[in-house]
């Protein structure tokens, strides 16, 4: 092969891989809260994708007014006055601050309280809750798409629309925040699980509840706080995910099936692995989507997990354990 | 609303609640149902066109129906009669409601009839062989397509190559949608029902969204996105023409009716058996000697199967075929109102498929917010009444049936003493 061609394949290769690797950082933010609440509650969330889809629509009402995006007919009720009238419009950075909290207390702590606690029985069953979170699923996309319209919503990106070009490649300022901001959230939260009196509290309630009862440490205060870690996780992805994908009512779907796809690629007991899997995913469906077919770029995630599922049930990267299928 | 019904449900549960029954309760608890059953039939098409003076007699009739199979015991013979009289009812209101029904009515009701054999076979998998599958949508899309391939002189290319399937009787291209739907299911059912519970479900939604790309993408094959029209004017089975709304709806009627005798037997039989030793024991029925692989297999490839025959009838029912209809939001539809209606009971994918069907438009009280609604209610459901409407209501009847008895046997005492 000449060697211009060459350059031009490779070049190629890394711009699509780059791309690859921001998708695959969102992945793998929504996967690692997936797996953090099967690691510690044994919940399985089968709303995560409309966990991830909420934030954004409640991301773009607060911060920007757009017309088709008013506040729903029932807020102003709450107080008896108009709360959407006086509510400046603060930018999709001050909302993303303002969302966290009610994220966190919508889809961490009434998630848990009014579904979770209820629906999962030490022991028990699973299924009954995966029922319920496919219900809730539905209630959320049904709600948005009633609520907001069908049409999806542009996001504006907080990174900006430059776009740099050393050499053949272009390199978004969209994808390089992308990437910075999730392994920088990745990074903070292995830190505060691993460095931290109460992030080692988390790993004992995860590891071993009942040794970690025993020792007194508060076992439900600690799946507690994985309730609202998760939130903050859905949160920033739904920040970092939107711009791409726009704010949709039905975003949800693909987004939480591909959380799984890396949760489960990457090993459900690590947050490494489901680190790992968001990126093999991201990465997976560039190439197969450049190099293979555009039309099945969602096919050979998908494919990958159903093996791993069948030959390697533990992840790629986890470690096997008795219990997990 | 049968005793088929309530042995399905698996007898610990109703020996668990027992122990729970409360004294003397069972008067007032009796006129709460029925009141409560009143009024939510009479209240929930108020504001519906079809709010008219002959809703109030189907009120009543469905009250009266429901109240006195809670009042029988299941197992005497006036029980049995009951049973009996209230399915031979609910078959002769099938039959004769369609007469001088409109087109749309009719399409609704097709709708029920064959999305009720899709629920049939979901719990055939879920609720008697206890499998979550998630891909029911995928396999009504095979069969669909696979029946529309057979349509006459429908040329089809995959990669270069192009060719014309022969025309082949209607009956004859549902069974092949069906075995088409059966083989895709042991290929994916063979390897898959190693694993347990929520993998199960992402394997079987993982093969639904494969099958959806696939339906999206090989244009040669179905048309891609665009779909294909398929009209139902030249179809004839045994010199009946089911071109009429109301011929092709008492068609798919004897299939809903096939696939609940076909599950009912299969429940009964030892196969049946077998199924229920798994579900509700799986350790204990291997150690029996149960050959577990085979027979969720085999349950999980008859309801693939029969959502396969579903598929061909919904092609030639609504005259189209698109790979949306086959997403997998609609299997998800299948398996929340198989559960709403109740897992393991006979009943309870005909009441949970009304959810996804013909309540959709008449519970306009709900308006636009319909799916909303249910979704909430599945919700409340998991978290009150986990065993779904049918469920449910045989747990009510074991519970007022021991009451009653033990009100019997102390009226009883009380003479002797």
């Amino acid at each position: 092969m000449p060697w211009g061609l060459c350059v031009v394949a490779m070049s190629t290769f890394v711009q699509i891989s780059f791309s690859g690797l921001a998708t695959g950082a969102i992945f793998a933010l929504a996967a690692v809260g997936f797996a953090l609440l099967w690691q510690t509650a044994g919940a399985i969330n089968f709303a995560h994708g409309e966990f991830i889809a909420l934030p954004a629509v409640i991301m773009l009402i607060l911060g920007e007014h757009r017309p088709t995006l008013g506040m729903p007919d029932w807020v102003p009720l709450i107080g008896g006055t108009e709360l959407a009238g006086p509510l400046p419009e603060i930018g999709i950075v001050a909302a993303f601050v303002v969302t966290i909290p009610i994220a966190i207390l919508l889809l961490g702590f009434v998630f848990k309280v009014s579904l979770v606690d209820r629906l999962l029985t030490p022991g028990g069953d699973d299924i009954p809750l995966v029922i319920a979170t496919i219900g809730l699923g539905l209630v959320i996309r049904e709600y948005l798409r009633l609520e907001f319209g069908a049409t999806p919503q542009q996001f504006p990106s907080v990174f900006g629309t430059e776009v740099w070009r050393p050499g053949r490649i272009a390199i978004s300022a969209d994808d390089v925040g992308i990437l910075v901001v999730s392994i920088a959230v990745i990074l903070a939260l292995q830190l505060y699980l691993r460095r931290t009196y109460t992030g080692w509290q988390m790993e004992a309630a995860a590891q071993s509840p009942n040794t970690a009862r025993v020792l007194g440490i508060p076992v439900g205060r600690m799946i507690l706080y994985t309730f609202g870690i998760n939130a903050l996780l859905v949160t920033v992805a739904a920040l970092l995910v939107s711009p791409t994908t726009n704010a949709r009512w039905d975003g949800g779907i693909s987004l939480g099936l591909f959380a799984f796809t890396a949760a489960i690629i990457g090993g459900f007991n690590q947050v490494r692995g489901a680190l790992f899997g968001g990126f093999l995913v991201g990465l997976l469906q560039n190439w197969s989507g450049y190099y293979l077919s555009s039309a099945y770029r969602d096919a050979i995630p998908l494919l990958l997990m159903i093996l791993v599922i069948l030959w390697r049930p533990q992840g790629l990267f986890g470690i096997a354990e008795e219990r997990t299928i | 609303m049968s005793s088929s019904t309530s042995t399905a449900t698996g007898l610990g549960d109703d020996q668990a609640t027992v122990t729970d029954v409360e004294r003397g309760a069972l008067s007032w608890r009796v006129v709460v149902a029925i009141v409560a059953a009143t009024a939510l039939v009479v209240v929930l098409p108020i504001g519906t066109s079809h709010f008219t003076g002959i809703m109030w007699l189907w009120a009543l009739a469905l009250v009266g129906v429901v109240g006195l199979n809670l009042l029988v015991a299941p197992d005497s013979w006036t029980g049995i009669f009951v049973k009996w009289m209230t399915l031979a009812g609910c078959l002769a209101f099938l039959v004769v409601f369609p007469i001088g029904r409109s087109d749309s009515t009719l399409l609704d009701l097709g709708l029920f009839a064959v999305f009720g054999i899709v629920c049939i076979g979901t719990n055939l998998v879920h609720g008697f062989a206890g499998k979550v599958s998630l891909a029911q949508a995928g396999f009504l899309g095979i069969g669909a397509y696979v029946s529309v391939l057979f349509d006459d002189g429908r040329e089809i290319a995959i990669g270069g190559m192009s060719t014309t399937l022969p025309n082949v009787p209607f009956l004859l291209a549902i069974a092949i949608a069906g075995l088409t739907s059966m083989v895709f299911s042991v290929l994916i059912g063979f390897p898959a029902l190693r694993v347990q519970g929520p993998w199960l479900a992402f394997v079987t939604l993982a093969f639904n969204l494969l099958v959806f790309l696939v339906l999206n993408n090989e244009e040669g094959l179905t048309e891609g996105s665009r779909g294909i029209r398929i009209p139902r004017s030249d179809v004839t089975v045994f010199g009946i023409d089911l071109f009429s709304s109301r011929n092709y709806f008492y068609f798919c009627l004897v299939f809903l009716v096939a696939a609940t005798a076909v599950v009912w037997w299969i429940v009964r039989s030892p196969w049946g058996r077998a199924f229920k030793a798994l579900r509700d024991n799986p350790a204990r029925a291997a150690s029996l000697g149960v050959d577990i692989r085979t027979y969720t297999l085999l349950a999980f490839s008859i309801g693939a199967g029969l959502a396969g025959v579903a598929g061909a009838l919904y092609a030639r029912l609504i005259e189209f075929v698109d790979p949306r209809g086959f997403y997998i939001g609609q299997s998800f539809d299948f398996f929340l109102a198989t559960v709403v209606g109740g897992l393991g009971t006979l009943l309870g994918p005909f009441i949970g498929v009304s959810f996804i069907t013909v309540l959709t438009d008449r519970l306009r009280i709900a308006g636009d917010y319909y799916r909303v609604w249910f979704g909430l209610f599945v919700v409340v459901m998991m978290l009150v009444a986990p065993k779904g409407v049918a469920g449910s209501f045989n747990q009510l009847r074991a519970r007022m049936q021991k009451r009653l008895q033990k009100r019997h046997r102390e009226a009883g005492t009380e003479k002797t003493s």
